[in-house]
């Protein structure tokens, strides 16, 4: 197993690989998120429907998955292993807010934390295995074994690992692996790599 | 009947996140659901929400709720009367 690529989104900078690809002086996320969006000219409304965590995930997965021949892969070949720590909570908290009035159908859609993965599958249409834990912090073990799991039990020969967790506008931080199940790639898929490139 | 109808605008894009949109964009009598607008199930609720919040009026029939969430101009109908 080797990690293809890597990439982050934190403190108002996205990052592709080692590289800085965008940066921003919006200190609040989702200002910061829309300036991408409409900088880089994407086209995908939804995107805006979405709670703060699940634009951080999409924005983070839309820089994962450029030039990386999408097209060798079967959409039932690619899976997804995710986690964060505070699950949804800020939006959890939102929806709370609504119920004092009318409870917001909108809100309560993002109330599960792997509708962050959903958002993913449906923009780059990806059918197979999905997973999501919530763990007190970055667990590269968990992930490491989940992804290897998956490679072994299933077709699975490309798995998105991430880390996407929102506390606050000025709190968050998304970070997405590529892995594929192949001898060839950035850095050999271990967990003392991952941890390397959470840093 | 014309100014609901720019306040229902106003208020559909701001309730439904439509942020690449601009009032003017939306016809009054362009479907809301389908290839009109283009709006989903969570929007349709929503708009159940925003009937009841603001306007006072609850919809409970789903089928009384096709009726009423065609276009723009059949919303503002279903206010005027029933509010």
């Amino acid at each position: 197993m080797h990690i293809l690529k890597y990439c982050s989104v934190s403190d108002a900078e996205i990052t592709d690989g080692s590289e800085v690809l965008f940066k921003s002086n919006e200190k609040d996320l989702k200002p910061f998120l829309k300036e991408f969006y409409k900088s880089e000219k994407l086209e995908y409304p939804k995107f805006y429907k979405m709670d703060a965590q699940c634009k951080l995930a999409f924005i983070a997965a839309e820089v994962l998955f450029r030039n990386i021949g999408r097209e060798q892969y079967q959409n039932e070949e690619i899976a997804l292993v995710f986690a964060n720590s505070e699950s949804t909570l800020a939006t959890d908290m939102s929806y709370w807010e609504s119920t004092k009035n009318i409870a917001s159908p909108a809100l309560f859609v993002y109330t599960l934390p792997n509708i962050l993965m959903g958002e993913i599958a449906i923009r780059n249409k990806i059918k197979g295995e999905n997973y999501f834990f919530v763990s007190e912090n970055f667990d590269a073990q968990l992930l490491h074994q989940q992804t290897e799991m998956v490679f072994q039990n299933t077709a699975t020969k490309l798995v998105v690992v991430g880390w996407v967790n929102y506390e606050s506008e000025t709190n968050y931080s998304a970070k997405l692996f590529l892995i594929s199940k192949s001898e060839v790639g950035l850095f050999p898929f271990t967990i003392d790599n991952i941890n390397n490139l959470n840093k | 009947m014309d100014s609901l109808i720019e306040e229902l605008k106003i208020k559909l894009i701001k309730e439904l996140n439509l942020e690449d949109m601009e009032p003017d964009e939306i016809e009054a009598d362009q479907a809301l659901f389908g290839d009109g607008l283009g709006l989903d199930s969570i929007d349709a609720l929503e708009l159940i929400v925003l009937m009841e919040r603001d306007y006072g009026i609850k919809i409970t029939d789903p089928n009384k709720g096709r009726e009423v969430f065609v276009t723009l101009t059949s919303m503002a109908e279903y206010i005027k009367a029933n509010s």
